[in-house]
């Protein structure tokens, strides 16, 4: 849910408003504060980098179930301690924290209200894209997509499938064996026929 | 990465020319027709230069020397408008700001001191609030005015300022600059003779 205070909600009923996002990922090496606004913001004590490091940030999506809501940010590879930290071992970054925030600005391009908080997520290995160079040269860009899944709900997701093998079933309780026919039964899927159409 | 500077010289024919680059994006309701804008940053100025039909040798090195220079997108090129190197209006001296002035701020108070009493600013001059990369601004006035008996002067511009500047900060009328970076693409030109070439010319984008 999104709650605005007043005067971000009179912005918002009015004929023009800025929207940027502010974006904070808690990488081992440090916490990386981007903005998708394209002059540096400074909040809270940090200075949300407008370095052209955060290219643009997802869809987000709301909704009461439990399903793994997913995001991406794509950062520019243009930023060469954000690609030497994407690039660096992935433990130090996935199943870490991202938080996303919307900041509101007014026709003068000043925040108006806080940030409010829109997504907070673990972020999940990243895919590195570089761009094709153009054929008449020229600077080639590209994007880090970094998925960023909702806290909690891709391990929730994971659990599901506890238990519905035999292996996890032995490792739980050793010599139990209601499960030993299970995957043959999905890979191969038979008709169980009924106790009194086998008696005709 | 180096800041390379337009010649004030440099040979600039017809159609160079300036644009305002907004990141922005308008949402419009089908059955009112209602509509709302949405920002996503702040405007940033897009320079094209265009040298002059022919080029002496003299003139062609300085060309050649800043698109060189510029190697690609890798340095900045601080840029003024050739078209407009000076104010329209009378206001000259040393300039500074007379208050500090705040992130978003459309206007702003010039102190030229005595001698600039009743010099005056003209729509579209430009004036450099602030020196350096990503330390300045580059903005165009939009409202003609007076200064007052001590120099004083209100000057309205756009776009609104990118960052807060302190009280006494220089105001630069003399080839107000901005900073840019060429657009990707090449740069070349044609020979004409062994003396004279033609077809000079550059886009870049304002970068801070």
């Amino acid at each position: 849910m999104l709650a605005l205070d007043s005067a971000q909600l009179a912005l918002v009923a009015s004929n023009a408003a800025g929207v940027v996002y502010l974006v904070e990922l808690d990488f081992s090496a440090g916490t990386y504060y981007f903005t998708s606004f394209n002059v540096n913001i400074d909040y809270g004590g940090h200075t949300y980098q407008a370095t052209g490091a955060l290219a643009s940030v997802g869809e987000i999506k709301e909704s009461q179930d439990t399903d793994a809501q997913t995001t991406s940010l794509n950062l520019s590879v243009s930023d060469s301690a954000v690609l030497a930290s994407a690039l660096g071992n992935v433990e130090g970054y996935r199943g870490k924290k991202a938080r996303i925030y919307l900041q509101l600005l007014d026709a003068n391009y000043r925040r108006v209200g806080m940030p409010r908080l829109r997504f907070t997520g673990e972020m999940e290995p990243v895919k590195i894209k570089r761009d094709t160079q153009p054929d008449q040269g020229g600077p080639v860009g590209g994007t880090i997509e970094l998925p960023v899944s909702r806290s909690g709900m891709s391990r929730a997701r994971n659990a599901d499938g506890l238990r519905l093998t035999d292996e996890q079933q032995q490792a739980e309780y050793a010599g139990d064996v209601g499960l030993q026919y299970v995957r043959t039964l999905i890979e191969k899927p038979s008709q169980w026929l009924s106790k009194r159409f086998q008696e005709q | 990465m180096a800041i390379i500077q337009m010649p004030t010289t440099l040979a600039c024919g017809r159609g160079c020319r300036i644009e305002q680059v907004t990141v922005d994006a308008v949402g419009v309701s089908d059955p009112s027709g209602n509509g709302q804008a949405r920002s996503y940053g702040v405007p940033k100025w897009a320079l094209s230069l265009v040298s002059y039909e022919l080029l002496n040798d003299a003139e062609a090195r300085a060309w050649k020397v800043m698109l060189l220079g510029l190697r690609g997108s890798v340095n900045y090129l601080a840029a003024f408008d050739p078209s407009r190197p000076y104010p329209v209006g009378s206001l000259r001296g040393s300039l500074t700001l007379g208050a500090g002035a705040a992130q978003g701020d459309t206007s702003i108070t010039i102190s030229g001191g005595s001698e600039q009493a009743g010099q005056t600013v003209i729509v579209g001059d430009w004036f450099q609030i602030g020196s350096g990369l990503g330390t300045s601004q580059l903005v165009m006035c939009m409202a003609d005015y007076r200064a007052d008996g001590s120099g004083n002067l209100l000057l309205t511009f756009e776009p609104p300022l990118r960052m807060a500047f302190a009280s006494g900060t220089a105001v630069t009328w003399d080839h107000p600059r901005g900073y840019f970076r060429k657009l990707p693409g090449r740069v070349g030109w044609t020979p004409y003779s062994q003396t004279f070439a033609q077809g000079m010319g550059l886009d870049a984008l304002e970068a801070w």
